[in-house]
C-alpha cells in the first residue's frame, strides 16, 4: 500500500476528523490525474455543486540518511496534507481539521510508514485552480 | 447619424426579445454570493468553443481543470419578468461545472455576465 494511502486510512478512520471533512480525505492517486473535481470526487461536493471541507495526501520528497530501520541507506520522505474548502467558507473548519490532523499524525509510528513527525505547513493559502478555494496544508516527515 | 432616443427607449422591446432568446435555450442557476445563495434564476448560457487545461504549476499543484469562457445572458427592466440579479464575483454551478462571473455588461433590456467556467 501506497505511504498516501496508509496515512489516508488512519486519518479516515478517526471520526473527529471525517466530522470535519464532510468532503472526504483522499489519497493523491484517488484524485487521478486532474485532480479533485465534480466527476472525480463527487463526495467533495455539495449538492449545490461547491467544495466541501477535505482533504488531499501527497507524499513528496524522499532522500537519503540515517533511518529507524537502516542507518546506512534509510530515506526520510515529506508528506503533506492538502486541506481546501470552497473560498467563501473561510478557514474554520480546515484549521480544526489541520490541528486534528496534527494531533493524530505528529510523532507516532504507522506501521507499513514509518515515524512521522510535523516539519512545517502554511495557512491562509488559495488554490486559483478551484476557483481560489480556502487551502491550508502540514507538511510531516518520515523517518522509516 | 443613429436615432440614440429611439434605441434608448426601445428598452422594453429589447427586453422581451432578450427574454424570447433565453427561453430558446434556458437554463436555471442559483447564484452563490459569498455566503448566501440567491433565488434560482433562469438565464441562457453560452459557451466558448474553445478550452484549455490550465496546467500552471504555479498556481497549484493538486489540480487540472478545464477551463472556458462562458457568457450569461439575463434580463433588466421586462415589464414582467425580475431584473437577472447577477454580480462580478458571482459563482454557480451547472452540471459539473462551476462559472465564475469576471465581468458584467449591461445593455438595454438586457445584462451579459462575461464568466470562467471550470470543470
Amino acid at each position: 500500500m501506497a505511504i498516501s494511502e496508509s496515512i489516508r486510512d488512519v486519518l479516515a478512520a478517526d471520526a473527529t476528523l471525517t466530522a470535519l471533512l464532510v468532503g472526504g480525505i483522499y489519497s493523491y492517486a484517488q484524485t487521478r490525474r486532474n485532480g479533485i473535481s465534480r466527476v472525480t470526487t463527487p463526495d467533495a461536493y455539495e449538492a449545490g455543486g461547491f467544495l466541501r471541507a477535505c482533504a488531499i495526501i501527497k507524499a513528496s520528497d524522499a532522500k537519503s540518511a540515517a533511518s529507524i530501520r537502516d542507518s546506512a541507506a534509510g530515506l526520510r520522505q515529506t508528506v503533506t496534507v492538502y486541506l481546501y474548502d470552497d473560498g467563501d467558507n473561510g478557514y474554520g473548519a480546515i484549521l480544526a481539521a489541520r490541528d486534528r490532523a496534527v494531533a493524530l499524525l505528529d510523532r507516532v509510528w504507522i506501521d507499513g510508514v514509518g515515524y512521522l513527525r510535523r516539519i512545517g505547513g502554511a495557512d491562509d493559502e488559495r488554490d486559483p485552480k478551484l476557483n481560489n478555494a480556502a487551502l491550508a496544508r502540514v507538511d510531516f516527515e518520515i523517518v522509516g | 447619424m443613429p436615432e440614440f432616443e429611439a434605441w434608448r427607449d426601445s428598452e422594453r422591446a429589447r427586453a422581451l426579445e432578450a427574454w424570447e432568446r433565453i427561453r430558446e435555450q434556458p437554463t436555471q442557476i442559483v447564484i452563490r454570493r459569498g455566503d448566501v445563495m440567491l433565488d434560482a434564476q433562469t438565464v441562457r448560457i453560452e459557451l466558448s468553443d474553445s478550452a484549455r487545461e490550465d496546467l500552471d504549476l504555479r498556481r497549484g499543484l493538486n489540480v487540472t481543470p478545464g477551463v472556458q469562457r462562458a457568457v450569461v445572458f439575463g434580463v433588466r427592466h421586462h415589464p414582467t419578468i425580475a431584473d437577472t440579479n447577477i454580480e462580478r464575483g458571482d459563482r454557480f454551478v451547472v452540471g459539473a461545472t462551476e462559472l465564475e462571473v469576471i465581468s458584467v455588461i449591461t445593455v438595454p433590456g438586457e445584462v451579459q455576465a462575461i464568466c470562467e467556467a471550470r470543470t
